[in-house]
């Protein structure tokens, strides 16, 4: 072979392999946050030193704290649905086990963070003494696979032989899972024809077959994070407990509950519909595209929350008083589904929201309740009794209020959740007393029509009818209303088997107000600013007139159809086409805005970021720290690639950011799912969570976690309802609050997601969402406002979707007039991944709204900078510092403030080893390809000479 | 005419002529299999069309310097058929990290994610044989050896 043959194919080989590790390298540069993640680089200091130091001295006394905690979780957050003559806790120990999720239970759904693994079913059993037949398990391990999207994979109950059951007969226990996440709601129709949330064929022949082998008793886990239609239940289990996604340990937790270690004590946080289309909120949900805009990714879908403010249990809830009131045609046909001739709520609910069994049992008496309307304070006292003969067991005390609704006025929930509080642990006949404390605010309701009694020049704000303001208790929403109607004297009242039930008046306080109060939120009473009219274009109606008819109590004939062909042009002001289509800025600089000289930068450092632990947010002593910024420092910022580098000149050291709300990614314990916590109505077990949560980003090194999640449950099909609290607003902002507050505590910025109204993963980019600006507030914002308020969480994750037409992050009404001026959040606002936003979420413009960082796109910086330098614009170089002021100042404020420990103020530059290794990789290989090349032609002209001189 | 192209041609004419013909046939396959699969998928539509440009180039020019073989030549067509491979290794890497993550960011769909693993794999594999198949026709000479 010819020497120059031997080079050009060196050469061949080199320059195929050199662009192909070019290509990797540009893609593990642009994505160097996931490839940072996946190697577990993190930014992290000392676990065990500086202002935020764990309270663990190792990661194993920290992993046996979080197994408790999950144990605990499990135990209060579990619901007992059903428990006929006491068919659990087991007595007995010889069990079998059924279904596919008894084997492939699924630990987590599918979203960000730990792996969905944990304890099985069959080691957390047998830990507990439990002897588990193991020939129909090794069959399930044979034939089944975890529950996928579309899928839940049960085993095919052919493989169930009455043979193979042999004398494992004290208990079948039967597992049932549904799975979905990120980018996967649960399907309409599934892999087997059938909307996901139902009973399969498959598991209620499962379920036959159970029932025929003769157990002493059937018991059915819910391994789901989602409410599933359950009315099959009573016909197939004496018990059944619901346990969605139990994290790491939680199946140890729900062992101890079958063996009666543990009592269960959680209540639902979502109400269960017999069908759970029947609930208006599900009518609008899904897929919905205008009808004159051009399909293109993005920019033409919307949904209209048609429901209003009746999501979840309010719509059944307040149907149910005005029908046994004979009131607005809650009888009519509109909105029935399991129904025979007329609407009725037996028929319509399963299972009540704040539903809960336990093995102890209880009795309360609402000993006051007092309204003091001039501190905005309501204190209820409650005495808790725990009347079994030889069970301990904690209980949570829920407080409801009914408010006056005037017809045809401002719509109202017959009964809402306002407040809770939990026992301790009540030893049989131990009594104690709780009191609920909860600020008027939160019931207040929010009228746009009103002219606000802060300011007159301003429409809108927070009000008070005049009238009788009913307040209860009650062991779920129903029994509250229903303990309502009797303090008000209707009678044919029914529980939700339709059994007829009186009420218990004493359960209900009225206090009456005797005239509209328009003045007492009419103001923040966090910052002062005047709460009015911020979302008038959120509501399509005032875009285009007329378009939608939002459901109204004072006619349930208008339970909503579905909206569909909705036409952009029909809004004469071209707003809604504007937004919709635009796929570059819609940024204009100001008239006025300022000279960038009106900035300083690049002073000289005197003051390092060590020492901006403990100034305050107003202290001018930000600004003199930003003005030793760079601009290419200052712009730099805003590219966050799930970590943000040191700056070494103010001494900023890098952080280290990752997906959450149940675990964090790259190392993480993965946490029970946030809608199990949630469940357990108790804000101590939230702030563990938080707290837990918080020393695992310790350890792991981050400084910030995307969550938790405040969304709503809307529609029981949204993939990522596991990792929202509730469909309630009130469960979100106490849960949101506990969790958020003791996250920052111990130094963890929880990035609370996604802020707000992604409630469907279905079109989740760019969907423009609509509603009236009274649902939006007293729903949907409410959710977050518990986490987000006045210094409890210091991050929030924005959403995908629009609110209105605008995308969320680029909504300054959302991001700056609501969240930082009313609700005084000071910390970072974070895009969700704009990476894959870059269509619609525009840099320009959600700097301008308030947004701080864009999420895993470093590219933003580069436009941020080319605002501050080419295009010279001062309005936005105002903005930017003030993001970067809310950068420093979250950051001041969480574990990276370790990397002090030691006195210490600077700070060193650490690259990534892969990053120089990628590069040398490529220069080699570049090298010797060059020389290859070379050397190809230097033996190629050899050879020719050499022919030339033969011939 | 024909025969006179093909007389007296060596296997380096036969791995060019093959591996340009396949690699333009197949890179259009993938092309418009990737397109039915992923219509207007969002995050990773843009560069399979540089798969199938760099691809076809790479083939043209490796079937051009067959007949007229060039300096050089070959070697462009190596960096060609490295360009697609690379641009079609960072394309599989979003379902490749769906699958992983079990979150299907990218691909928005689970089942879509395995099915476009199962694609971009299938001709990753198809791809880099005639890369390795170029390499090889690079060691050697454009005439057939005389006997």
């Amino acid at each position: 072979m010819a020497k120059s043959n031997i080079f050009k194919g060196i050469a061949a080989a080199l320059l195929v392999v050199l662009p192909i590790t070019v290509y990797m390298s540009a893609l593990a540069y642009d994505r160097e946050g996931d490839i940072n993640r996946f190697l577990g680089i993190t930014a992290g200091a000392d676990a065990n030193s500086g202002a935020y130091a764990s309270s663990y001295s190792s990661r194993e006394e920290l992993n046996a704290a979080q197994s408790e905690f999950q144990i605990a979780t499990l135990a209060e957050g579990s619901v007992l649905l059903r428990n006929e003559n006491n068919a659990l806790p087991l007595t007995k120990t010889k069990v079998t086990l059924f279904g596919n999720a008894a084997v492939y239970t699924n630990f987590h759904g599918g979203s960000g963070g730990p792996a969905n693994a944990g304890v099985s079913l069959l080691d957390a059993l047998t830990e507990q003494g439990f002897e588990v037949n193991r020939t129909v398990y090794d069959k399930i391990s044979a034939a089944g696979s975890r529950a996928k999207n579309r899928d839940i994979c049960e085993v095919d109950p052919s493989i169930y032989s009455a043979a193979d059951i042999g004398n494992y007969k004290d208990a079948a226990i039967v597992v049932f899972s549904r799975y979905g996440g990120e980018e996967n709601d649960l399907e309409l129709e599934d892999d087997y024809g059938v909307p996901e949330l139902t009973l399969h064929e498959r598991e209620r022949n499962t379920l036959e077959f159970v029932k025929a082998q003769g157990f002493e008793k059937v018991i059915v886990l819910l391994n789901t994070g989602y409410v599933m239609e359950a009315g099959w239940i009573e016909d197939y289990a004496d018990a059944a407990l619901w346990i969605a996604f139990p994290g790491s340990y939680g199946m140890k937790g729900v062992a101890q509950l079958l063996n009666g270690k543990q009592n269960p004590s959680g209540r639902l946080v979502d109400i269960y519909a017999e069908d759970i289309f029947s609930s208006p909120s599900t009518v609008n949900w899904g897929n919905f595209a205008f009808a004159d805009l051009p399909n293109s990714n993005y920019h033409h879908e919307y949904l209209v929350y048609a429901e209003n403010i009746y999501n979840g249990y309010k719509y059944y809830e307040t149907r149910y008083a005005d029908l046994v009131q004979g009131k607005h045609n809650a009888g009519s046909i509109k909105g029935m589904k399991a129904s025979t001739t007329n609407w009725n709520y037996a028929d319509e609910v399963v299972y009540p929201f704040g539903y809960g069994l336990s093995y102890a049992s209880f009795t309360t008496s609402f000993d006051s309740l007092s309204w003091d309307k001039t501190a905005h304070k309501v204190e209820a006292k409650v005495t808790v009794t725990n009347t079994h003969a030889s069970v301990s067991a904690k209980h949570s005390v829920p407080l409801y209020v009914s408010l006056p609704y005037i017809e045809g006025g401002l719509e109202k929930s017959a009964i809402q959740l306002i407040g809770y509080e939990k026992t301790g642990l009540l030893a049989p006949g131990a009594s104690e007393q709780l009191t609920i404390q909860v600020d008027d605010y939160l019931f207040a309701s929010y009228d746009e029509n009103a002219n606000n009694g802060a300011d007159p020049t301003k429409k809108g704000c927070y009000v008070f009818d005049e009238g009788d303001y009913v307040f209860a208790i009650g062991e779920d929403s129903h029994e509250a209303l229903n303990n309502v109607l009797a303090k008000q004297g209707v009678t044919g009242l029914y529980d939700q088997d339709g059994n007829p039930v009186g009420g218990d008046a004493s359960k209900a306080r009225i206090e009456t107000l005797a005239a509209r109060d328009t003045t007492s939120h009419a103001k923040s009473a966090v910052t002062g600013e005047v709460i009015c009219n911020r979302f008038q274009d959120v509501d399509i109606n005032h875009l285009i007139p007329n378009a939608v008819q939002y459901m109204t109590r004072a006619d349930w004939n208008s339970y909503p159809s579905r909206v569909e062909g909705l036409k952009a042009d029909d809004d004469a002001s071209g707003y809604i086409r504007q937004h919709m289509t635009a796929t570059s800025s819609v940024y204009k600089k100001p008239a006025d805005a300022p000279e960038v000289s009106a900035y300083k930068h690049s002073q000289e450092v005197t003051m390092m970021f060590a020492e901006m632990a403990k100034v305050p947010y107003d202290d001018q002593k930000w600004d003199a720290f930003l003005d030793q910024l760079k601009p290419t420092q200052l712009s730099a910022i805003c590219g966050e690639k799930m970590a943000n580098d040191a700056i070494e000149s103010v001494g900023y050291p890098a952080n280290t950011s990752l997906d959450g709300p149940d675990g964090l990614q790259a190392g993480g314990t993965l946490f029970p799912s946030e809608t199990l916590s949630a469940a357990t109505y108790s804000k101590e077990l939230l702030k563990q969570r938080g707290e837990l949560l918080a020393e695992d980003a310790l350890y792991i090194g981050i400084g910030m976690v995307y969550g938790g999640g405040c969304n709503l449950h809307r529609s029981p099909y949204s993939g990522r309802n596991f990792e929202y609290y509730s469909e309630d607003a009130i469960v979100s902002y106490y849960a949101g609050r506990a969790q958020g507050e003791a996250m920052t505590r111990k130094g963890l910025l929880g990035a609370f997601k996604h802020f707000l109204a992604n409630d469907q993963e279905t079109n989740r980019h760019g969907v423009a969402t609509f509603m009236t600006e009274q649902a939006l507030r007293e729903n949907t914002a409410r959710a977050f406002e518990g986490a987000l308020t006045d210094g409890a969480a210091l991050a929030n994750m924005g959403s995908y979707n629009r609110i209105g037409v605008i995308p969320t992050s680029s909504s300054k009404a959302l991001m700056t007039d609501v969240l930082r001026k009313e609700w005084g959040f000071k910390g970072i606002s974070i895009t969700d991944s704009s990476k894959d936003a870059a269509s619609y979420i525009f840099t320009a413009d959600a700097i301008e709204a308030g947004t701080t960082l864009f999420n895993n796109d470093g590219k933003r910086a580069d436009e941020c900078r080319d605002l501050l330098i080419k295009n010279r614009d001062g309005y936005i170089w105002g903005k930017v510092r003030e993001q970067a002021k809310n950068f420093f100042y979250a950051y001041a404020h969480s574990n990276v403030m370790n990397h002090f420990a030691n006195g210490e103020t600077t700070v060193e530059v650490k690259v990534p080893w892969w990053k120089p290794a990628v590069i040398s990789i490529n220069a080699v290989l570049g090298g010797l390809a060059l020389l290859s090349v070379a050397g190809y032609a230097v033996f190629m002209i050899l050879e020719k000479r050499k022919g030339k001189e033969a011939k | 005419m024909l025969a006179k192209l093909f007389k007296g041609k060596g296997l380096r004419f036969y791995l060019e002529i093959g591996a340009g013909l396949i690699a333009i046939i197949t890179s259009i396959i993938f092309f418009a299999m990737d397109r039915q699969l992923l219509g207007d998928n969002d995050s990773f539509q843009d560069i399979s069309h540089f798969t199938l440009i760099f691809l076809i180039a790479g083939g043209l020019v490796a079937i051009a310097d067959a007949f007229f073989p060039l300096p050089g030549l070959g070697i462009v067509s190596a960096v060609l058929f490295g360009c697609g491979i690379g641009n079609h290794l960072r394309l599989a890497c979003y379902p490749l990290a769906d699958i992983n993550e079990e979150v299907p960011f990218f691909t928005k769909d689970v089942n879509l994610a395995h099915a476009a693993v199962r694609l971009f794999i299938t001709f990753l594999v198809i791809f880099a044989i005639l890369a390795i198949a170029i390499v090889i026709s690079n060691f050697l000479s454009p005439k057939k050896k005389e006997a």
